[in-house]
């Protein structure tokens, strides 16, 4: 298990922009298995809508996108250049949004790597709650040097 | 519908064009302007519908739709010659 605290030195983001509690198991170079509280605290909750909480389904993409990067992470071959680089996002494929997730519900976002080659990542990704698919798909990653 | 159409449709939906509107020699890179990341969701999704492996060290030789598909057929011939 990686604890949450571990999870904000791996990740370039910050609080309140850390979309993952803990992961639950992981395989080095092949899969990860993250979670996240969904909390009525958050700031989504009365803006998303005011009169329905609903949790955005981009935040549910940055869950995979952090899940994923945190996988990057501790699969990594080379520690030093972790410092000078990061994920980034470079697309999105067939991603649905199957039911809405809401305020109490806890995501359990599963990641596995389909390709990997030089610094590029494809992966597919898949949320539950309570065993239920709340969302899907298949997401690309490129791996970028901070620009100095 | 043969390897060569079915590429094509995957291509075109993958970098959002049109099977008219594409240069079938035209390099993804240098003539089209698309990244590698672009190339490696191809190799995925021919990967996908084929039901076949490409080595991704193979991307190297799929900078083109001709070159897609040339790759694709002999992938497919070889799992048809099993």
């Amino acid at each position: 298990m990686i604890t949450f605290d571990k999870i904000r030195r791996y990740l370039k983001q910050e609080a309140p922009f850390v979309f993952i509690d803990k992961v639950l198991e992981y395989e080095v170079d092949k899969r990860i298995v993250a979670l996240k509280n969904v909390s009525g605290g958050e700031l989504f909750s009365s803006l998303h809508f005011p009169e329905k909480a609903i949790y955005p389904g981009v935040f549910l993409v940055e869950s995979v996108a952090q899940t994923t990067a945190v996988l990057c992470y501790i699969s990594r071959k080379d520690e030093e250049s972790q410092d000078t680089q990061y994920l980034a996002l470079g697309g999105i494929q067939q991603f649905q949004f199957i039911k809405p997730v809401k305020p109490g519900d806890s995501l359990i976002i599963q990641v596995d790597i389909t390709k990997r080659i030089a610094n590029m990542v494809l992966v597919k990704a898949v949320i539950t709650v309570d065993k239920a698919v709340v969302a899907c798909g298949q997401l690309s990653f490129g791996v970028m040097k901070d620009e100095e | 519908m043969s390897v060569k159409n079915t590429v094509t449709e995957i291509v075109c939906e993958i970098i959002g064009m049109q099977a008219d509107e594409i240069n079938p020699d035209a390099s993804f890179s240098e003539d089209m302007g698309i990244d590698s990341l672009r190339a490696l969701e191809i190799l995925a999704a021919i990967e996908n519908i084929f039901e076949i492996t490409i080595d991704p060290e193979r991307l190297k030789d799929m900078g083109s739709l001709n070159k897609v598909i040339k790759v694709t057929e002999e992938h497919v011939k070889c799992c048809d010659n099993l």
